[in-house]
């Protein structure tokens, strides 16, 4: 027995009320992927058809994974421990605990770096439609255009333009040269963030959740209200939820609904491991849960599930309204609330609950990496928010510097995502395999209104990890290969290089009606079989060697693309090594001493083996 | 709470009714398979929400119990 000092009970922080634990768990989870992602994944994806794997996924997937976070959570917080490394150190004293610690806490801090620059640019659009600067920007394309179908691609056209300035889509660096207004609104999104997080979990955290929360949901109402009484508007709810029962045959379906719920559920990348682990040890983790869970379903299917897609659809035609997250939201939208009346007022209403829900799920990326800093190195809080400031700005700067085609933010996100994967898998083996399911359930029911069934613990063991694995592998193989060949310079250079050539070759034969069979053979013909052989342009015609100047211009721009989302990967790499490292360090000293302190003075494990 | 819980299912059944019934009338807008599926998946999300709300909103506070009144006279100044 060790004969050092009690641990102070009262030093730590707790939530103060169960209602705010799950606003700010439900405001982690719910941000830009439910109002956003959702929508556009049910459309693609066999309309109503997907919300059969997707309610599977949240039994199988989504609720169990969230139960295991919340007791792992809790029974770190019984060992002093908020922070990923301390957390999973505490529950197995091996050195994989470490690593899937570090990467634990990895994942929320690069989100963070991108995540800022989407709430910037939803607080810009809020403004901009609460000045009425939209409505200048749509007035000057109503004078000009007369028929709805012209008038609708004008308006799109104009959106997708306002959005590319916004971004900074068009070339690397232009967001920092020309974008003030960009540097000024991220900067603003940091001190909103940072003032929050240094009142701490109860005045800060939970205080904001608690009005930001029903605030936001009221405003979705409201907007939801507005949709519902659209004229028509059963048209757009037909295309969104429509099913489209074949499609349950295709396995991509499945990918995505069980993407869709790991993603929204924010689950498997410490967020909820950090919140859970301040709560009391006999505070109710199961209903607890399930309720955060439940908020974020609810804000995800019901509200958007009925306002996005079906107003997308009635305005401006089911092109616009099957886009992608950044196309549905940045260009669509905004189009939208040209046609729709009280555009202006609406416009402002939903890029504000954005910022909010953005807002509350940013604070959720934060609070880990301060808890670790304060934790492992007995830091006082405006030191460790001075440090992770300072590393979350420098990673913001260079999402803003690599901004064309969001380059950087995509590639980010892409690791990201992989290792959120990881992550989770390995949290329910070590919940399943070595804390033991039937131990962990036992545990989990501990304090419990709600008793988790006992067949839990053996779809905990056996079913949800090995869904995991699935979607690990199923999602690599779909994905990976391509993200590496992205990473390659010279590939991705030729390929540019051929892309040009090949398009042009295309354009010269068009009007000779080759079909396209025949088309593409010429083009092998006039370029060579191999595709990832450079084009010899001393044997091409002399009206393709016209092109060499694009051809060249586009090489080089692809390779300098290469490069920089090989210097993506490179640096989560080299920080997820740095952090391996410190959490090396802080388990084998003041982590590891708290948890045998802690351990001594009767906390922690409470039910046997 | 039942009468309440008693007209909440009707309002709901006879919501269902008219927009299955404008779904049949209507070629192009929603149709029953998919008037069927948004019910289905806003009631289980609505029912999830709901339950788990009142569950929580239902919970006697800890601090109702575990707080002995202020004005006991535990007689130990008398000594």
């Amino acid at each position: 027995m060790s004969t050092s000092p009690q641990p102070d009970l009262a030093a730590k922080e707790k939530w103060g009320s169960k209602i705010g634990v799950i606003l700010a768990v439900a405001g982690s989870a719910v941000g830009l992927g439910n109002f956003l992602r959702f929508p556009g994944q049910a459309v693609n994806n066999g309309g109503g058809a997907f919300m059969i794997p997707y309610i599977i996924s949240f039994v199988l997937l989504g609720i169990p994974i969230a139960w295991c976070e919340w007791t792992m959570g809790r029974l770190g917080g019984r060992f002093g421990q908020n922070s990923a490394p301390g957390i999973m150190f505490a529950l197995w004293r091996r050195w994989p605990a470490k690593g899937l610690g570090a990467m634990t806490l990895l994942i929320p801090v690069v989100i963070y770096m991108y995540y800022v620059l989407l709430e910037a640019w939803c607080l810009d659009y809020c403004i901009e439609f609460a000045k009425g600067g939209f409505a200048e920007m749509f007035a000057k394309i109503t004078t000009a255009s007369s028929d709805h179908t012209a008038e609708v691609q004008a308006v799109v056209e104009a959106t997708d333009a306002h959005w590319e300035t916004t971004s900074g889509g068009s070339e690397h660096g232009i967001l920092l040269r020309e974008g003030g207004r960009t540097i000024w609104l991220v900067s603003i999104c940091f001190l909103v963030n940072f003032y929050i997080i240094y009142h701490g979990v109860t005045r800060g955290i939970e205080v904001f959740c608690k009005w930001a929360m029903p605030l936001l949901v009221l405003c979705a109402v409201i907007i939801l209200i507005r949709v519902l009484t659209l004229p028509n508007i059963s048209s757009g709810l037909g295309f969104m939820w429509n099913p489209q029962w074949e499609q349950l045959k295709n396995p991509q379906v499945w990918l995505a609904a069980a993407g869709q719920i790991f993603f929204s559920l924010s689950v498997g990348f410490g967020l909820i491991l950090c919140y859970s682990s301040y709560l009391r040890s006999n505070d109710d983790v199961v209903l607890t849960s399930l309720s955060a869970s439940s908020a974020n379903e609810f804000c995800e299917v019901i509200l958007a599930g009925l306002i996005v897609v079906p107003t997308a659809f009635l305005f401006l035609g089911a092109e616009n309204a099957t886009k992608g997250l950044f196309g549905l939201g940045f260009v669509t939208i905004p189009a939208i609330m040209h046609f729709m009346p009280l555009g202006n007022f609406f416009g402002a209403m939903w890029f504000g609950l954005l910022f909010l829900a953005a807002v509350t799920s940013s604070l959720s990326m934060l609070q880990p990496a301060i808890a670790f800093l304060e934790d492992a190195f007995a830091l006082r809080r405006w030191v460790s928010i001075a440090i992770l400031g300072i590393i979350t700005a420098g990673g913001a700067t260079l999402t803003m510097y690599f901004s064309k085609n969001t380059l950087a933010l995509d590639h980010t996100d892409f690791w990201c995502n992989l290792m959120m994967i990881i992550a989770a898998t390995f949290q329910v083996l070590i919940f399943g395999w070595v804390i033991g399911a039937a131990r962990g359930v036992k545990e989990m029911n501990r304090g419990a209104d709600l008793h988790v069934p006992r067949f839990v613990a053996f779809v905990i063991r056996f079913i949800t990890p090995t869904f995991l694995i699935v979607i690990l592998v199923m999602w690599g193989y779909h994905n990976l290969p391509d993200y590496i060949r992205g990473m390659n310079p010279t590939r991705q250079g030729i390929a540019a290089e051929r892309a040009v050539y090949a398009q042009a070759i295309e354009k010269n034969f068009t009007d000779t009606g080759l079909d396209a069979e025949v088309l593409a053979s010429k083009v092998e013909e006039l370029l060579g079989p191999e595709e990832d052989q450079p084009v010899n342009v001393a044997e091409l015609p002399a009206w393709l060697q016209q092109h060499q100047e694009t051809a060249e211009e586009d090489r080089r721009a692809a390779a300098a693309d290469a490069n920089i989302a090989r210097f993506v990967f490179m640096g989560i790499i080299g920080f997820y090594i740095m952090l391996v490292i410190l959490s090396d360090i802080a388990c084998r000293n003041r982590i590891g001493r708290m948890i045998n302190q802690w351990e001594d003075s009767g906390a922690g494990w409470e039910t046997s083996p | 709470m039942g009468g309440l819980r008693r007209r909440m299912g009707d309002f709901a059944v006879n919501g269902l009714l008219a927009m299955l019934a404008q779904a049949a009338a209507d070629d192009v807008g929603l149709t029953v398979g998919g008037t069927v599926v948004m019910t289905c998946s806003i009631v289980l999300v609505l029912g999830l929400t709901i339950f788990c709300m009142t569950r929580i909103l239902r919970e006697k506070r800890p601090t109702e119990h575990h707080h002995a009144p202020l004005d006991i006279d535990t007689h130990d100044r008398e000594a």
